[in-house]
């Protein structure tokens, strides 16, 4: 294989995948407003029970399903395909191979998720956890992330380098895994308790396998990309990587602690995700170690922003979650508003904010016209960041609460939801200042895609002029 | 080079068969750094301190938690070993050292009897006050074991309810446990009832399989 020169190969590999990328990120983003819409309604909700009841599509059993499912189906999963075919490519230093099927799987992915939302809210859920979408929805997304991943592995198969990047192992790990656990979820096979083991063992396999490889490819590409320096270390990316595939798919049964499983299975899940503090300690040495001398960078760049909040709660999350698994902490959290805070650490604060920051470096590079006004950016940041430590803290602190006054046999059952109303008021305070943020951010990105709004220079990156005249955005980058 | 020939604002710069988009290329090489690569630092040792001690933890606590990696373990909470936890069989009701009788009240009549013993008006009846659970202990008894329905008159009102039967579900232990609790609060202050009266009233009771009716009780 020759290599060839890095600055044509980049611009080929941007030309060559313009169209898929941006039709994902456009779809994605619109789901995120539709998903969090619902979010939010659901969040109220708890504080005004009679709020919207009289219609049955928006219940609290119908709208909290379907924002659920199209935050993680419709915005993470279209996001995060938008990523991969954009940073595969460069990565693999060629173009993007069968480009159509990227289309195909883009039209499906959205087929899938509007067809099964709808479903939803007419109340025809799967009625399991994660995998509530009716038949014919998971018929059209399997389409769609078998199409993905098989443009993905010809693009790495044509790739003309010699050393494979980590980034690109875990982006490669997540199209071969994630299609073959969300066929395996959906056979028709499992019955009672077999059932409820595998419905979680699904739920935790698509962080494991889609969600965290994905924010993970972005952070260890962007992160040094950003500040200009290799990564740390190639050991603890190895390290990294292959504890994670070993331990992470063991995970999760621990959803199931205190459940009518044969012990060991639950112990076996316990211990797997303990040994998660492994890849996660290696992860945050090698991103840390990265970063260090460099964290001046972050007030001139939105994307390390952005990447560097998701990387630490990356850390936060998985560290939260070994913990959460032993049994002496779930008896009392399970089944609370704390296990929701930890699923918004993980979904919000990690995955969404890295693929904000994707977003963020991605879209001047593929519709060549910088982001207009970078002071919306530095509003999007502080309200999405400091809106989901509020929801985050919330729920957390809410939920220890309910968990002590549940299992509190002489405290009477209306005690533990009397007590968490100032923190589902706080959490939907949260919430609201989350998708103001978003709304900034959605304003942002349709000006990109139609190039609107202010014109502004390419700043070159490391310059000091550009520093000077690009107050928000230079060393590297504007807003990027 | 480079499709985006609709873009190129540079054209007009650019010799007709200038195959080398030059302005792509300084606009890439100004644009961004060069594409990462990976350093070569060694880990820090303490990284394999603490994956070792993760290794062993690991060890001991699937050898002190997995239950054997025996099918029917269930439910080993984390003080327990596996003598210790029931290896309860269906039908065969859990070893239970002492029963907190305030606890199963609260986990099983509370839903319908409330908390302070006062029932729903209309719906179900108080216990607090009930000449029938401070009597006789043996009517209580066989309430709980196998349900009551038709009208009862408690503190002069009339219920027309349906009480379901709990003895399937409940260990002779747990019945007296909340009878002797129900018995001794809210102002109530009958003896405790003890596991061999439930014993016994179940034994002489087995074949029944209907709820009682208050007229077949006292009619006896
Ligand atoms: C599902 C609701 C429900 C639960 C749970 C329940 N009960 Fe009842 N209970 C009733 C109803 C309804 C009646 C009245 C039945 C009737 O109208 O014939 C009743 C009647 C009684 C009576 C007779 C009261 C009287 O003075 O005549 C006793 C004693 C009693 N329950 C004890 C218990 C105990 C002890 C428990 C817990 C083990 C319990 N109940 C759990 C619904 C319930």
């Amino acid at each position: 294989m020759s290599v060839r020169p890095e600055l044509t190969s980049r611009i080929e590999a941007d030309d060559s995948s313009v169209g898929p990328v941006l039709f994902f990120f456009a779809t994605g983003v619109a789901w995120l407003l539709i998903g969090s819409v619902f979010g939010l309604i659901v969040a109220f909700k708890f504080s005004f029970p009679e709020w919207l009841g009289d219609t049955p599509a928006l219940t609290f059993g119908r709208l909290r399903p379907a924002h659920l499912n199209t935050v993680i189906y419709g915005w993470a999963s279209l996001a995060l395909c938008g990523v991969f075919a954009w940073l595969a490519v460069r990565l693999c230093r060629t173009t993007l191979r069968w480009k159509g099927l990227l289309y195909v799987s883009a039209v499906f992915w959205n087929l899938g998720v509007l067809y099964g939302t709808i479903e939803l809210l007419r109340g025809n859920s799967a009625g399991q956890e994660w995998l509530e979408y009716p038949t014919w929805s998971w018929i059209m997304i399997t389409v769609a992330a078998v199409l993905f991943s098989l443009s993905i592995i010809k693009t790495f198969r044509e790739r003309d380098v010699d050393h494979i990047y980590i980034s690109l192992w875990y982006m490669m790990a997540a199209v071969i895994w994630f299609p073959l656990l969300w066929v395996l979820a959906h056979l028709p096979i499992y019955s009672g308790v077999t059932q409820a083991a595998s419905n979680w063992w699904y739920a935790h396999n698509a962080l494991t396998v889609w969600f965290t490889p994905a924010g993970l490819a972005a952070a260890y590409y962007f992160i040094p990309k950003v500040i200009g320096r290799p990564i740390h270390s190639y050991y603890l990316s190895l390290i990294g990587f292959w504890t994670f595939a070993l331990f992470y798919n063991w995970n999760g049964i621990h959803h199931l602690v205190g459940g009518p499983l044969p012990t060991w299975l639950i112990s076996v899940s316990v211990v797997a995700s303990v040994l998660m503090f492994i890849p996660v300690i290696a992860v945050a040495i090698n991103h840390h170690m990265t970063m260090v001398g460099h964290f001046g960078k972050l007030k001139s760049s939105p994307t390390l922003r952005f990447i560097v909040f998701g990387a630490i709660s990356y850390t936060a999350v998985s560290m939260q979650g070994s913990i959460e698994a032993i049994r002496a902490q779930s008896e009392i959290t399970h089944f609370t508003h704390y296990t929701i805070g930890h699923a918004h650490l993980g979904l919000y604060a990690f995955v969404t904010m890295i693929m904000f920051g994707s977003i963020y470096y991605i879209m001047p590079r593929i519709v060549k016209w910088e982001w207009p006004y970078p002071r919306l950016i530095k509003i999007h940041f502080w309200l999405v960041a400091l809106g989901v430590i509020l929801y985050f803290a919330a729920m957390t602190i809410g939920g220890v609460f309910q968990g002590l006054y549940m299992n509190d046999a002489a405290k009477p059952f209306i005690d533990s939801v009397e007590v968490t109303r100032p923190y589902l008021m706080a959490r939907s305070i949260g919430g609201s200042m989350m998708l103001l943020g978003q709304i900034v951010f959605i304003y942002l990105f349709s000006l990109m895609l139609f190039r609107k709004g202010a014109f502004r220079a390419m700043p070159p990156w490391g310059s000091k002029i550009a520093e000077a005249s690009h107050p928000d955005a230079p060393g590297a980058e504007v807003a990027s | 080079m480079g499709n985006g020939k609709k873009n190129d604002i540079q054209a007009p710069y650019r010799a007709e068969n200038e195959d080398v988009d030059i302005y792509g290329l300084h606009r890439q090489a100004l644009r961004e750094s060069p594409d990462p690569v990976e350093g070569l630092e060694r880990p820090p040792w303490w990284l394999w301190v603490i994956c070792i001690s993760l290794i062993f933890w690991a060890g001991f606590y699937i050898g002190r938690y997995g239950g054997k990696f025996g099918p029917e373990v269930h439910l080993l909470s984390e003080g327990e070993t596996v003598k210790q936890a029931s290896v309860s069989k269906p039908g065969e009701s859990p070893p239970v050292a002492a029963v907190d009788g305030a606890e199963v009240y609260n986990r099983v009549c509370a839903a319908c009897h409330q908390q302070n013993g006062q029932g729903v008006p209309g719906a179900f009846p108080p216990l607090a006050g009930s000449g029938l659970i401070a009597g006789d202990d043996k009517l209580p008894v066989k309430i709980v074991l196998h349900g009551l329905q038709g009208p009862v008159t408690v503190s002069g009102t009339t219920y027309n309810g349906v009480m379901p039967a709990w003895g399937g579900q409940m260990s002779d232990e747990e019945v007296a446990a909340a009878l002797t609790h129900a018995r001794s609060s809210w102002g109530n202050s009958a003896p405790e009832v003890s596991a061999e009266t439930v014993k016994q009233i179940r034994e002489e009771t087995s074949d029944r399989t209907t709820n009682w009716t208050i007229k077949e009780l006292e009619g006896e």
